[in-house]
């Protein structure tokens, strides 16, 4: 498969998961975050900065919560059976919970994208960082790596869709 | 003619001087008088726990120079968790040179919890001989579970104030736990809690709290005391004071090796002796060491 091919699936593929991505970009408007790596279903991943998310709204078993994005490292969506996501924060804590979220709109270097949180796995704030199951203390639960993180690599060739 | 079983272990030392007016009287009447009287002190440890339960017996020499100035004895074990002595009055008969003194499995059981004093009205003694009144109904009685927990209690916890040191308990009120987290304060189910670790290192004032799901998150305990509703009653203690709380005892905080400065709560092997530390008895009526007593 020729590159032009490959890419030209690539998109399609993002597509699928991109609604009105594009022809959205000028209306919306907000602070933006730092830069975040959104794997979504099929092994696709985008990158890009995140609109209007400064906190995302966690029902834990403690009850609802909001979690300054600022202070998390990492979310596993779709951890459990319940549909539970695990957060990851800079400091080391892990919190299960339902994201009330719909959709994480991203910032991309080709235009807005609207991402369904149901088709995302995961949301990372480095490169490579991922989530891996451990029971070693007594429950079935996550940890959280920061393992291959890449933040120092050229910003350009990490914004949109691989 | 007394022939006890040599107890290397058994640490005697001298506490403290107390004047007891009651005390005094009887020393007139039995020897020297003194206006200062000693409390003897005998420091169990887990042999000697565990060879007076078989035995029935456990002897402590009286240093000569508190010959008749010994007004209590209090039996202790060297990580009690708390230090305040409870007074206990029990049966005590002097036979010769020795004064045998009544231990029951409540009081034995106690220690682990405090020390334990005792009061003598006799003197002229150079040996205390403690006579474990061993029944198996008393102990299994002695060791009932703890009584429900009051409306607002947590549930069931093992509450460390050190490695060595720990009792199990509801803490009061405790239904849910405050603590101040990253993302705002929070009130955790306590019923969800499978540790929490207190004086982190990170900061004396950081909690970390396990909780059943495996989350884990770190905060500012909003409690600065906690009272621990034990069976051997209420214990205030101050939140900064404590080492770690567990839902069980067969879990235990640990460094993480791979992240520095945060924990993992482990699950560990408890040996049975120390779930429960009565061993089975001997027969009393065949033991070599009961039949030697002299009467």
């Amino acid at each position: 498969m020729s590159q032009l091919s490959r890419r030209l699936l690539t998109t399609l593929v993002a597509a699928l998961f991109v609604i009105p991505a594009v022809s959205m970009a000028q209306e919306v408007s907000g602070p933006e975050g730092d830069n975040v790596y959104v794997r979504v279903t099929q092994n696709r991943e985008l990158s890009g900065t995140p609109i209007e998310l400064t906190e995302i709204k966690v029902t834990t078993s403690f009850g609802e919560v909001a979690i300054p994005i600022a202070k998390v490292d990492g979310i596993k969506m779709h951890a459990d059976a319940d549909d539970s996501a695990v957060i990851a924060f800079k400091n080391g804590d892990l919190v299960t919970g339902k994201v009330n979220l719909d959709v994480v709109k991203l910032k991309t270097d080709w235009g807005v994208a609207h991402v369904n949180t149901a088709q995302i796995e995961q949301i990372t704030m480095t490169r490579g960082a991922r989530f891996y199951p451990d029971s070693s203390t007594g429950s079935k639960g996550f940890r959280f790596s920061k393992t291959g993180g890449n933040t120092q690599s050229n910003p350009s060739q990490l914004q949109g869709i691989r | 003619m007394f022939n006890f079983k040599t107890i290397g272990t058994l640490v005697v030392s001298v506490l403290c001087l107390l004047p007891v007016a009651g005390n005094a009287q009887n020393e007139s009447s039995e020897g020297t008088r003194t206006s200062e009287n000693f409390v003897f002190v005998m420091q169990l440890n887990d042999d000697d726990i565990a060879s007076l339960r078989k035995t029935g017996m456990l002897k402590g020499r009286v240093p000569e120079k508190m010959v008749n100035r010994i007004s209590a004895i209090r039996l202790q074990r060297k990580n009690s968790f708390v230090s305040d002595s409870m007074k206990c009055e029990s049966t005590s008969e002097r036979v010769g040179q020795t004064i045998s003194v009544g231990v029951d499995e409540s009081v034995i059981q106690r220690l682990e919890y405090q020390p334990v004093q005792i009061p003598v009205y006799n003197s002229a003694f150079t040996n205390v001989l403690l006579k474990h009144s061993y029944q198996q109904d008393l102990i299994e009685k002695t060791r009932a579970e703890l009584p429900p927990p009051e409306a607002g209690d947590s549930p069931q916890m093992l509450v460390s104030i050190d490695e060595n040191r720990a009792v199990i308990g509801y803490l009061k009120g405790l239904s849910k736990f405050k603590i101040t987290t990253e993302f705002g304060e929070v009130e955790v189910p306590s019923a969800n809690v499978r540790g929490i670790k207190f004086n982190t290192g990170e900061s004396q004032d950081k909690a970390f709290m396990v909780l059943s799901a495996g989350d884990a998150i770190t905060g500012v305990f909003k409690n600065e005391n906690v009272t621990v509703r034990s069976r051997w009653g209420q214990k205030e203690l101050k939140v900064k004071d404590l080492n770690w709380i567990t839902h069980a005892i067969n879990l235990k905080f640990v460094p993480d090796s791979k992240n520095e400065g945060r924990w993992l709560l482990e699950v560990i092997d408890i040996p049975q002796t120390a779930i429960d530390p009565i061993e089975p008895a001997l027969d009393r009526a065949t033991s070599p060491e009961l039949n030697s007593i002299d009467k």
